[in-house]
């Protein structure tokens, strides 16, 4: 997360503006300087003469008199309003110049999706795949087609000199092409410029940023397939299941569960997921009044309230000490309900739910797992062992005839 | 409307309103004061003091209007976003009822100007007389024109009574209709059809249990609300309170025409991109049309309810204005009664009149913005 | 033109010999809180606003120390949660409510303009006395109902109450912006009073080109108050009924439309900018003629700039929403505008330069201000242009760069002018100097903490760094280490200040009436004033024609010369008289 290295690794940073990488950064960059110049200028004749005459003019005794009783010049007057209104109608038209680039995307933009909630932003690519960072291809267009699902957020990334707001229920647009590559990840960094949410949007506005990653053509193209599966991973040339436990820490941090829910058991906005499975709960349900959940109750009847909770937060709510607190916001529900990736990536999340903070859980496997292999692992598949068995008695005499 | 102190004959001639002081032989008034009683002290002549008080209101007046303008703007930006919304839902409004409150209100202001006239005229006798041939009258009744100001006055308020009793009338509908702004809209009836009455709605759920599918943001900002008065009587109603309309067969009275733009049905919200509300209420917006005089114009628009909003608050902020005049003209009254104005000094009356007036005025602008929509659309 | 007479003329003599002021004419709690006097509305506005001052500075701190350190050093949170946070939200939503509402809109117009308007005008008093006292009640009730909102949930949505977050925030913003709904009445109430006095209350002989430029000034702020103001209060209904009766305005969920709440918000609150910096350029423009000895330059212009600036202030307001998602269009046509509002505030600057060309300039505290508010406003004004400015604006929008920006104008402006006013009136308001070496001070440490405060946000803000944020990236936070040191220093300066005006009340020197010298209507009755201001309504010269004051020793303080004024010609400088005539 170190900004300042990244700034210094590559071009045209100044003492005011961040490094300029995209192409509307040069007319913003031209701009800023003009209107630096000439603003500092008057700032210094304003401030000159005024310390000026504070010197030469000070009154040595109290009937001291001003020395020029002029209180007219018209020449003068004409010409200090004058050029000033020239020079700002100058500036406007600079900006009005830069600014009509922001509304002209090219034709061949790539879109991207943008969805701002409280408090992350979620990009969706056009090839289906989903993350909460964006990825772009260095010299390609692309067009973030943005809208929020909850309140007024903002996207702005100050190295490509670009922001608009996000509007619930309505798209707003931006545009931009990347012209130089992001710092690469490390392994303290995540690498890429930053991306803040500068509209004040609640508790998490200062936490909502994510990161642009700009890459080559071939580091992009990788990176969507990879993106457009989390399901699996690549070891090598193999591909293999990543298993739900795993997928579900990712989706955590990812789908922006971690802004409400601890894993630690730090209270906050929802409950912690610290031995969050399998706690007694007392329930004031919508569909069902006599619902009840327990400690002892099955992993079926626990697996489908956590479903629910995710999907339909208002059904059943908790309730404690006389207070029924409401459910989620519905926003992460939609995501993660309808299509079979979203009901996996939902059963990934209760499989990390279950695996926090309880002992004795046993994570499914993943299908593509040598585990399944019953000779491999025979332990792990008793009909096997039990026909082993079987066949060695049938085909052992019994002791003693 | 008012005429002008320059006209009432016992006036004293007017200061130049910069504060040189008026010979005090002038004064009129029985006092023998150097100063009436009426004139404030930082004031130097009644005519300044006059002509700020006039300038005052019409300041005040500037505001007022500026107040409601910023509804009118909202109407302005919503209408012309939605005007199918506009002419679907005005026809739920009794323009009968609007008409005859602004007859009323008009009324109302003709009193109130002459009110001002006949203060203005103090204890000048107001006669009306017969001819009776040969240049002789014949007096059918006599009274002081204070008392007259008074009569006046009186109707005024009357009739600012009977507006906002037609008001209540109208707002009595709307609340057994549930025509009432944003999430409560839950019609019982179509335009032209006789309501259901309220009862027959299903019991409203539970306190505490929103329905499925409002989002939980929303049912989370009412619940912090209203945390004590969670016996509210109009928690919303599950989806099954709204009587299943039927089939395309419903029928308007005759004559009735419920007109439909050519603008095709705005999705939900202003730019068109849909809302959890109108999941909310996805059944009564399963494609119904509504049969006109047999014709199939097309079905109910979703964003009714704004129409509801903006009528309310547009005629609620008026109708606390009508209020607050009311009072003002009683307090006058009073004042009046107690004989505290005649020629020189009767700005109270004047003001409050300017007051009125106003109101007035808004509300002539707003009865053809809501009630006569009309046909164009 | 009245002469001072010889038995006011004792300097160092206790209060009473200002026979029958206004603060010994009547007696008891009741006398004030009942006043009818606009002298004391205004010391009771002057308490009022000091005091919600102080309130919204301590909440300035509070938020300043939290951003010594990237995590936040007093709301903090370890794990994602964001909870915390909401604490600062509300502690920099009470400090931008508090400031703006109020101490910057009613501060100059009524604490200062109360007291001074009508005896500079000539008038006994105010044209609705009356009305005066009522709105300050609305004011006091406003901030009562603002105080009873912190207690039952601070707002946490940013004194700018952007829908929808305002409409789900769990805190009590229907308090809140009722407050605000009562407050813009008492501001719509004192404009009306205002514009009413100075059209219908001027003495003979002062016509609208002879009044002083703090009229002009007053005046302009009031038609923006009585025109704006009553937008904010329709908005502040609109944005309560949405909250309880969820009516749908601005709510997408209901079809409503957040943007519009964002024109009808700005559309008062940038007129509202205006109603603050204006007073304090009236300010400015009486107190630079004053300690520079001349007539102020180019009268006529500064007049009739305010007016400009009145009526294009009320056609700019988009430009705090260039990417707020209004159209390209509307967006181009807000930036040109604004850049034509800056003309007007610059033609005051060069006059007032020029004023003090060639003028006697004695450095005096309220001059100190004075001085200061140039610098600080200049830079202030020359940040909007680049904020003006589209491709730029799209870039800084809602980045710390417009904070520092609206800082300068706001408190290196206003503030600082408020100050500057406060320290030149003060000795009629009270009848008492106060030490020079240590109000000076003030304006020193104030001014070096304002630079060092706000001058690194201009960069961190260019940098990238957002608004509103309670946590940050670490490679800021040098500049924010730097701001917080200058809000420190900020708050010695204002006890410093705070201390050189109290102490004058309990040991300050006896001020003559005019211990300044300078030739408005105010300094010709004693200080503090008598009950009804004159006893005869005055006849008036030119405000700004120092040509007949001359110092006193014996009073200490400038007294009228008629001698002087024969022998003097425009063309000769004023002969230098020894210390002691």
């Amino acid at each position: 997360m170190n900004l300042l290295s990244h700034i210094l690794a590559g071009t045209d940073p100044t003492f005011f503006l961040p490094k300029g990488a995209s192409n509307l950064a040069g007319d913003v960059d031209s701009a800023w300087n003009i209107i630096l110049v000439v603003t500092t200028i008057f700032f210094f004749i304003v401030v000159g003469a005024m310390t000026f005459f504070v010197i030469k003019y000070r009154r040595r005794a109290p009937n001291d008199g001003a020395t020029s009783e002029v209180t007219h010049n018209t020449p003068l007057e004409i010409a200090w309003t004058a050029i000033p209104l020239a020079l700002v109608i100058m500036f406007f038209f600079v900006g009005f110049k830069g600014f009509l680039k922001y509304d002209n995307p090219p034709p061949n933009c790539r879109h991207v999706e943008v969805i701002g909630q409280q408090w992350k932003f979620t990009f969706n690519y056009p090839n289906g795949a989903t993350d909460s960072d964006l990825y772009v291809e260095e010299g390609q267009p692309v067009q973030l087609d943005m809208h929020s699902v909850d309140v007024l957020h903002a996207l702005y990334l100050p190295t490509f000199r670009t922001q608009r707001n996000l509007i619930p229920y309505r798209q707003t647009e931006i545009w931009f092409i990347p012209t130089e590559l992001s710092p690469a990840p490390t392994q303290s960094d995540p690498g890429g410029w930053p991306i803040f949410c500068t509209q004040h949007c609640g508790n998490g506005h200062s936490r909502m940023f994510a990161h642009v990653h700009v890459l080559a053509k071939a580091d992009y193209d990788q990176k969507m397939k990879e993106l457009a599966n989390p399901f699996k991973k690549k070891n090598g040339d193999k591909s293999s299941w990543v298993p739900y436990v795993q997928l579900g820490e990712k989706l955590y941090s990812q789908m922006g569960c971690n802004t409400c829910h601890s894993l630690d058991g730090k209270a906050g906005t929802g409950p912690t997921w610290k031995g969050l499975y399998k706690r007694d709960h007392d329930f004031s349900s919508l569909d069902d009044p006599n619902y009840t959940l327990k400690a002892s109750d099955n992993d079926a009847k626990w697996e489908a309230y956590l479903s629910q909770s995710i999907t339909s937060p208002d059904a059943k709510l908790v309730r404690l000490n006389g207070i029924n607190y409401h459910g989620m916001p519905s926003s992460y529900g939609s995501t993660l309900g309808g299509s079979p990736e979203n009901i996996e990536k939902q059963r990934a999340l209760i499989e990390f739910i279950k695996s926090n903070g309880n002992t004795g859980y046993k994570p499914p496997i993943p299908f593509d797992s040598e585990l399944y292999d019953a000779d491999k692992h025979p332990e792990f598949h008793p009909e096997s062992l039990a026909a082993q068995k079987a066949k060695e008695a049938a085909t052992t005499p019994p002791a003693g005839q | 409307m008012t005429t002008t102190a320059h006209s009432a004959p016992s006036h004293p001639p007017e200061g130049d309103g910069h504060g040189h002081p008026v010979p005090a032989t002038d004064h009129a008034d029985a006092h023998g004061h150097e100063h009436p009683k009426f004139l404030a002290h930082h004031f130097d002549t009644p005519q300044q003091q006059f002509d700020s008080g006039k300038l005052g209101v019409w300041l005040f007046l500037t505001t007022e209007i500026l107040l409601f303008s910023g509804l009118f703007c909202a109407y302005a930006v919503y209408r012309a976003r939605h005007p199918e919304v506009f002419s679907f839902a005005h026809h739920y409004l009794n323009k009968w009822l609007g008409a005859l409150n602004t007859i009323v209100l008009i009324f109302s202001s003709f009193t109130m100007a002459w009110a001002v006239r006949a203060s203005q005229l103090g204890e000048k006798p107001f006669l009306i007389a017969l001819p009776k041939g040969k240049g002789q009258y014949q007096q059918l009744f006599r009274c002081s024109h204070r008392q007259l100001c008074m009569f006046l006055l009186s109707i005024t308020i009357v009739c600012g009574g009977v507006f906002m009793c037609v008001k209540y009338l109208e707002y009595k509908n709307k609340w057994q209709e549930n025509l009432l702004p944003g999430e409560l809209f839950r019609p019982t009836e179509l335009p032209g059809e006789t309501a259901r009455p309220r009862d027959e709605a299903k019991p409203l759920a539970k306190e505490g249990a929103p329905p499925e599918g409002l989002t939980a943001g929303v049912a989370a900002t009412r619940a912090a609300s209203q945390p004590a008065a969670a016996a509210t009587p109009v928690a919303l109603a599950p989806e099954a309170s709204i009587p299943a309309v039927g089939p395309a067969t419903r029928q308007a009275p005759e004559g009735f025409l419920v007109e439909q733009s050519q603008i095709p049905r705005a999705a939900i919200g202003p730019a068109g991109v849909s809302s959890d509300w109108e999941k909310a209420h996805a059944s009564r917006f399963e494609e119904q049309s509504v049969v006109v005089t047999k014709e199939q114009v097309g079905p109910e628009p979703y964003n009714t309810h704004i129409f509801f909003g903006i009528y309310f608050l547009m005629t609620g902020l008026h109708g606390i204005h009508v209020l607050a005049g009311m009072a003002l003209i009683g307090w006058v009254l009073v004042r009046t009664r107690r004989g505290d104005f005649g020629p020189d000094y009767f700005s109270p009356v004047d003001f409050v009149g300017l007051y009125w007036h106003i109101v007035d005025l808004v509300w002539i602008f707003l009865f053809p913005l809501l009630y006569l929509i009309g046909n164009s659309g | 033109m009245t002469t001072i007479t010889p038995d006011l003329a004792r300097a160092g003599g206790p209060l009473e010999y200002a026979h029958d002021n206004y603060l010994t004419h009547s007696h008891g709690v009741r006398s004030w809180l009942l006043t009818l006097d606009h002298k004391r509305i205004g010391i009771m506005y002057l308490v009022a606003v000091l005091s919600a001052f102080f309130v919204g500075g301590l909440f300035a701190e509070i938020v300043r120390t939290q951003l010594l350190i990237p995590t936040g050093a007093l709301f903090t949170s370890a794990s994602a949660d964001a909870s915390p946070y909401k604490v600062y939200n509300q502690m920099f939503t009470l400090h931008g409510a508090i400031m703006i509402f109020l101490v910057l809109i009613p501060g100059i117009p009524a604490a200062l303009g109360n007291f001074v308007l009508p005896i500079m005008l000539g008038a006994k008093d105010v044209a609705f006395p009356r009305l005066n006292l009522f709105s300050f009640y609305l004011y006091l009730s406003g901030a009562a109902i603002a105080v009873i909102s912190i207690a039952l949930g601070a707002v946490d949505t940013g004194w700018t109450f952007y829908t929808p977050y305002s409409i789900e925030s769990q805190t009590a913003v229907s308090w809140m912006v009722f407050g605000v709904f009562i407050l813009g009445f008492s501001s719509i109430l004192t404009g009306m009073n205002f514009i009413v006095t100075i059209h219908k209350l001027r003495p003979p002989g002062m016509t609208w080109f002879r009044m002083p430029l703090f009229l002009w000034a007053i005046y302009a702020t009031a038609i923006i108050q009585v025109l704006a103001t009553p937008v904010i209060g329709i908005t502040a209904l609109l944005l309560m009924m949405e909250r309880i009766l969820h009516v749908g305005i601005f709510n997408p969920k209901f079809g409503g439309d957040p943007v519009l709440f964002q024109h009808f918000f700005w559309f008062y609150s940038h007129p509202a900018v205006y109603i603050m910096i204006l007073p304090a350029m009236g300010v400015m423009s009486e107190v630079i003629s004053t300690f520079s000895r001349k007539h102020i330059f180019g009268y006529k212009f500064i007049a009739l700039s305010s007016i400009a600036i009145a009526v294009i202030g009320f056609l700019v307001w988009g430009h705090h929403m260039f990417p707020n998602g209004q159209s390209t269009m509307l967006a181009t046509i807000f930036s040109f505008l604004t850049m034509t509002v800056a003309i007007p505030s610059a033609i005051k600057v060069w006059n007032w330069l020029a004023t003090m060309y060639k003028g006697s300039i004695d450095l005096a505290t309220p001059m100190c201000y004075a001085l200061a508010f140039i610098f600080l406003f200049a830079i202030g004004g020359l940040t909007g242009v680049f904020l003006g400015t589209l491709s730029v604006d799209v870039h800084l929008h809602d980045t710390y760069f417009v904070v520092a920006h609206f800082h300068y104008v706001m408190f290196g402006g206003t503030l600082i002018g408020f100050l500057s006013g406060l320290f030149y009136w003060w000795p009629k308001i009270t009848g008492k100097l106060y030490n020079e070496t240590l109000g000076r001070l003030s304006c020193v440490l104030i001014f070096v903490g304002f630079n060092t405060t706000f001058l690194p946000q201009f960069v961190m803000g260019s940098q990238g760094m957002p608004r509103r944020y309670a946590t940050y990236w670490p490679e800021f936070q040098p500049y924010h280490v730097m701001s917080t040191i200058g809000a420190y220093i900020q708050f010695i300066g204002f006890a410093v200040a705070a201390v050189a005006l109290l102490h004058s009340l309990f040991k300050g020197k006896t001020s003559p009436a005019n211990p300044w010298g300078s030739a408005t209507l105010e300094w010709s009755c004693t200080s503090p004033p008598p009950h009804d201001n004159f006893k005869t309504t005055p006849t008036v010269g030119d405000p700004y024609d120092h040509s007949n004051l001359v110092w006193d020793d014996k009073v200490q303080g400038y007294v009228r010369n008629n001698r002087l004024a024969e022998s003097y010609t425009t063309k000769t400088a004023i002969p230098r008289q020894p210390k002691g005539h």
